[in-house]
């Protein structure tokens, strides 16, 4: 056991991790090429073929530009700020299925690095620790933009995160586990997106908080370049700034992952790959229908940045408060009434 | 499954060891020309003044503690989710009762205006004004109620001086 489950282990995070790196790099290149789509220029399209260079020749720039703290910057917040922005979404990648379990010889080996029974919670518990790494950013930089975008980050991240959550229990009460791999499988007969209304109206209100748990367009107010520079990351520079990036667009991909598990079926699509005899083909294609969900998503998320205008800030601490949270309360007891009375 | 947990610790340090070695090995290959225009802070060209570190709205703490609060208590359902098709109806009453004090301790927050970023407009004391500038009307009114201009801050400040 301990041999086989060591080598299936390291080649799930050789695979998985480098498919999220790969995918983040692909998204910034794609990020540009469809904002000039959107508004009709070129885009990227000097570094190798149709611009697809891109991304490598942005990765050696970071490499080798110089890196500067400004003078006054606290030296130890300063250097951990972009490991903490960017190390929770690294580490959401060990709890993510990305496919069907492969079950070889009537073992079963389950298709994400580490398949606990908290991996909901681990989920939850990395996205918290996301908020540090901005909140630190904007404060240790001794910049009045980064500190006022570092306290718009966080309070709201925090005020998004509770209406994340309560969509998230809402489906816990239908699938019964915090295994993600079961609660992808519980949706194998029907996606918990078309479990109307309550999987439906969880779907929208976890869809809108991703968008702010991420900082994205239009919840950016963090970076808010119009007004703060580049909020929380003004002083960064180089690797950091890379990280804090890299962060963001892996944080990205996750959260188009666990939208994809809790409310799309993951790997499953209306039953045919699940029926699917081989093992191995039915792991590929598996993986193959995950990642087209969450290339979907990562492109709802930059077709989004690119048509809608960013939020006033007390427009936004009202959306969070006012609307989601009761919303999404309100919903967790109608799923739990439908439950309870057998409907669901 | 020990096997599982012991891998989100290797997750962990490995995460950590992946962002800390991309800025410790890098850092060797890049130039380090400091100079004291390049390590001032950025302030759109201007030269920097004053502390950066300025006074920003209470607002920011309400928040926070709000979310202290809510959060704690939302923990606390995770469990109540997992296990609630196999507990029935009990599990139904009961989940009823906590979400019903949540949905009073918003209600409480809300009805005190902690939840509005401006309280003076909820409660009404300054039209809001959303469209174009505010009219002459408009000004006048908020002048003459006091609140956003002079006249209350003035006279608080002579009150304090007379007595």
């Amino acid at each position: 056991m301990t041999t086989a489950a060591l080598i299936a282990t390291l080649v799930k995070i050789a695979v998985f991790f480098g498919i999220t790196i790969s995918l983040a790099a692909v998204s910034t290149l794609f990020e540009r090429k469809i904002s000039a789509w959107i508004q009709q220029r070129y885009g990227p399209n000097r570094v190798g073929p149709w611009g697809v260079l891109q991304p490598l020749a942005d990765g050696l720039k970071f490499i080798f530009k110089e890196e500067v703290a400004p003078a006054g910057a606290n030296r130890l917040l300063f250097r951990l700020a972009p490991a903490m922005a960017a190390a929770p979404a690294f580490m959401t990648v060990a709890v993510v299925p990305f496919t069907f379990p492969l079950i070889l010889d009537g073992t079963r080996i389950p298709m994400a690095i580490a398949d606990i029974d908290i991996g909901v919670l681990f989920f939850m518990a990395m996205g918290s620790l996301a908020v540090y790494g901005i909140m630190l950013g904007g404060w240790a930089s001794n910049n009045k933009y980064s500190l006022l975008g570092g306290l718009r980050s966080s309070a709201q991240m925090i005020s998004y995160e509770l209406a994340m959550m309560v969509s998230v229990i809402t489906v816990l009460t239908l699938a019964g586990s915090m295994n993600l791999t079961r609660i992808f499988e519980a949706q194998i007969p029907l996606w918990n997106i078309a479990v109307f209304p309550v999987g439906t109206i969880a779907f929208g209100i976890f869809l809108i908080a991703a968008f702010a748990e991420t900082n994205r367009h239009p919840f950016d107010l963090a970076e808010c370049e119009t007004e703060l520079v580049g909020g929380f990351h003004t002083e960064y520079s180089s690797m950091k700034f890379a990280l804090f990036f890299l962060g963001e667009y892996s944080a990205m991909v996750m959260m188009s992952g666990l939208i994809t598990t809790f409310f799309l079926g993951g790997p499953s699509l209306f039953g045919l790959v699940n029926g699917i005899e081989d093992p191995w083909i039915k792991v590929l294609a598996g993986l193959g229908v995950f990642l087209a969900k969450v290339c979907f998503f990562l492109f709802l998320f930059i077709w989004v940045r690119w048509t809608i205008p960013r939020f006033r800030w007390d427009q936004l601490m009202h959306l969070g408060w006012k609307l989601l949270l009761p919303l999404s309360l309100a919903n967790l007891l109608l799923a739990g009434t439908l439950v309870a009375t057998g409907v669901l | 499954m020990s096997f599982d947990y012991l891998t989100i610790a290797v997750a962990l340090v490995g995460g950590i060891l992946f962002v800390y070695a991309n800025m410790w090995i890098l850092s060797l290959v890049r130039p380090n020309k400091p100079s004291d225009l390049k390590l001032s802070t950025y302030e759109c060209g201007e030269e920097a003044f004053s502390s950066s570190w300025l006074r920003f709205d209470m607002r920011f703490y309400t928040v926070a503690l709000i979310f202290v609060v809510f959060d704690l208590e939302i923990a606390f359902l995770f469990p109540w989710a997992v296990v609630y098709r196999s507990l029935g109806i009990l599990a139904f009453v009961e989940g009823l009762i906590f979400v019903g004090i949540l949905f009073l301790g918003l209600f409480y927050v809300w009805a005190k205006g902690d939840l509005d970023w401006v309280k003076a407009f909820a409660k009404g004391r300054i039209p809001e004004v959303l469209d174009g500038p505010p009219s002459r009307e408009v000004r006048k009114g908020v002048f003459e109620s006091g609140l956003s201009g002079g006249p209350e801050r003035n006279g608080g400040g002579e009150e304090a001086g007379t007595s």
